[in-house]
C-alpha cells in the first residue's frame, strides 16, 4: 500500500509563469508517454510478473513514477499560477482554461484526455518488460523535446532530473528482463541468481 | 524568514539522502547480493531517519503516521507542490 | 548518449569496472542489457542534481538539437 510524504522527490521552484510551457509539460502528466501512464502500467503489470527481482522492480519504479507525476503536476500548477487571462489566451491555453481554469487535468499536449489505451498489460513477463523498456525510451525522448522547448533554468532543472531517471529505469528494466529470461530458461535452478560478475 | 530558510535547508538534505536510499533500493532489487550496496543503503536509511526526526520535531509530520502537536499539523501549508515549500538546490560545483 | 556514458565510465575506483563487459550464452531473438555493477557513487546533493547516484549511468543532455536547429536548413 502507499503512504504519502510531504515533500517532492525533486524541488520545483518556478518563479515566472509560462502557460506555453505548461501546455507542453502537461503531456508528461496525462499523455501517452507520461508519468501517469508509466505508474499505471508498472503497478498493473506487477501482478502477473515473475521472479522477486522483477516484481520488486515494477513495484518500486511504479511507485517512483507517482512521485514524478506529482512533480509534473507541481510544474504545470506553478507555470499557470499568476498568469493573466491574456497570457493564457496568447499561449493557447484559453480552451483549457474554459474547461479547467488553472487546474491540472490529465491530458496530452494536444489536448487528448488520458486513456488506458496508452498502456499494455499483456500478462507475459517478457512482453511486459519489453514494453517497459520502450516506455522508458519514449519518456526520455519526450523530456528531451521538452527541454529543447524550454529556456527557464527553473523549468529545465526538474526536466533534466526526470529525463535522467528514465535512463536509470531503462537499465533496471533491462536487468529485470535478463533475470526473467534466465528464470524462464531454467526455473529449477533458480533461487536468487548469482552470476559471476555479481560476486 | 530565517526559520523558513533553515526549514528548507533541512528539507533539501532529506531530499538528497532519500534520493540515495531510493536509488540504492532500485539497484538492490536487481543486485540483491551486493553487500557494499546494501551497507550503503542501510547507512543512508539511518541518516534519513535521523534527519526526519529533527525535521519533525521542529516543523511537524513529514510522513503519514508520525505524531503531531496540537492542533493537527499535517494539514499545514504550504503543500509540497507550492513554490514556497521547495528549496532552491545549492549550486555547489556541477 | 552512448558516447557520454562511455566517457563517464572512466570515473571508476582502481580496477572497478561498473558493468559486465561480456555476456555469456547469448541467444537469438532476445534483448540483452548488460548488468551494471556499483563502483563509486556521487555525494547526495550532487546525485540529486544529476538524477542518479551512479557516474556510469549519468547521461548529460545539453540541448544539442537546439544548437544545431538553424544550420539544418542549409543542407
Amino acid at each position: 500500500m502507499w503512504t504519502y510524504e510531504k515533500k517532492l522527490q525533486f524541488p520545483v521552484k518556478i518563479k515566472n509563469p509560462n502557460p506555453r510551457m505548461a501546455k507542453l509539460i502537461i503531456t508528461q502528466y496525462g499523455g501517452p508517454d507520461g508519468e501517469l501512464a508509466a505508474s499505471l502500467r508498472y503497478l498493473s503489470q506487477r501482478f502477473s510478473m515473475v521472479t522477486p527481482q522483477a516484481i520488486a522492480t515494477l513495484n518500486d519504479i511504479g511507485t517512483e513514477e507517482l512521485a514524478h507525476l506529482e512533480i509534473i503536476g507541481a510544474m504545470v500548477s506553478q507555470l499557470v499560477k499568476g498568469a493573466s487571462l491574456e497570457e493564457l489566451k496568447r499561449d493557447g491555453l484559453d480552451a483549457y482554461y474554459v474547461d479547467h481554469d488553472r487546474g491540472v487535468y490529465p491530458q496530452s499536449a494536444a489536448g487528448n484526455p488520458f486513456t488506458a489505451e496508452y498502456i499494455a498489460v499483456k500478462g507475459n513477463p517478457v512482453v511486459d518488460l519489453t514494453e517497459d523498456l520502450a516506455a522508458e525510451q519514449k519518456a526520455r525522448a519526450t523530456y528531451e523535446w521538452l527541454i529543447n522547448m524550454a529556456d527557464d533554468p527553473d523549468v529545465i532543472e526538474p526536466l533534466k532530473f526526470l529525463r535522467e531517471r528514465e535512463v536509470v529505469h531503462y537499465q533496471r528494466f533491462g536487468e529485470a528482463l535478463r533475470i526473467v529470461q534466465d528464470y524462464l530458461q531454467d526455473p529449477h535452478l533458480f533461487v536468487i541468481p548469482k552470476p559471476d560478475f555479481m560476486k | 524568514m530565517s526559520e523558513d530558510k533553515k526549514k528548507l535547508e533541512l528539507l533539501e538534505q532529506i531530499m538528497a539522502i532519500d534520493f540515495m536510499v531510493i536509488e540504492l533500493n532500485l539497484y538492490l532489487n536487481t543486485h540483491p547480493m551486493d553487500k557494499d550496496a546494501l551497507a550503503k543503503h542501510n547507512s543512508f536509511a539511518m541518516q534519513s531517519k535521523m534527519l526526519r526526526e529533527s525535521y519533525e520535531r521542529l516543523y511537524g509530520p513529514i510522513a503519514q503516521g508520525s505524531t503531531s502537536a496540537y492542533p493537527w499539523q499535517w494539514i499545514k501549508e504550504p503543500w509540497p507542490w507550492e513554490y514556497e515549500a521547495n528549496p532552491r538546490l545549492s549550486r555547489e560545483g556541477k | 548518449m552512448a558516447d557520454d556514458m562511455i566517457k563517464n565510465n572512466s570515473y571508476h575506483m582502481g580496477n572497478c569496472i561498473p558493468q559486465e563487459t561480456t555476456i555469456k550464452d547469448v541467444k537469438l531473438a532476445r534483448a540483452y542489457v548488460p548488468f551494471q555493477k556499483m563502483c563509486s557513487i556521487f555525494s547526495p546533493i550532487e546525485a540529486l542534481k544529476r538524477g542518479t547516484i551512479f557516474p556510469e549511468l549519468f547521461s548529460p543532455y545539453d540541448n544539442k538539437e537546439k544548437k544545431y536547429k538553424s544550420s539544418e536548413k542549409n543542407r
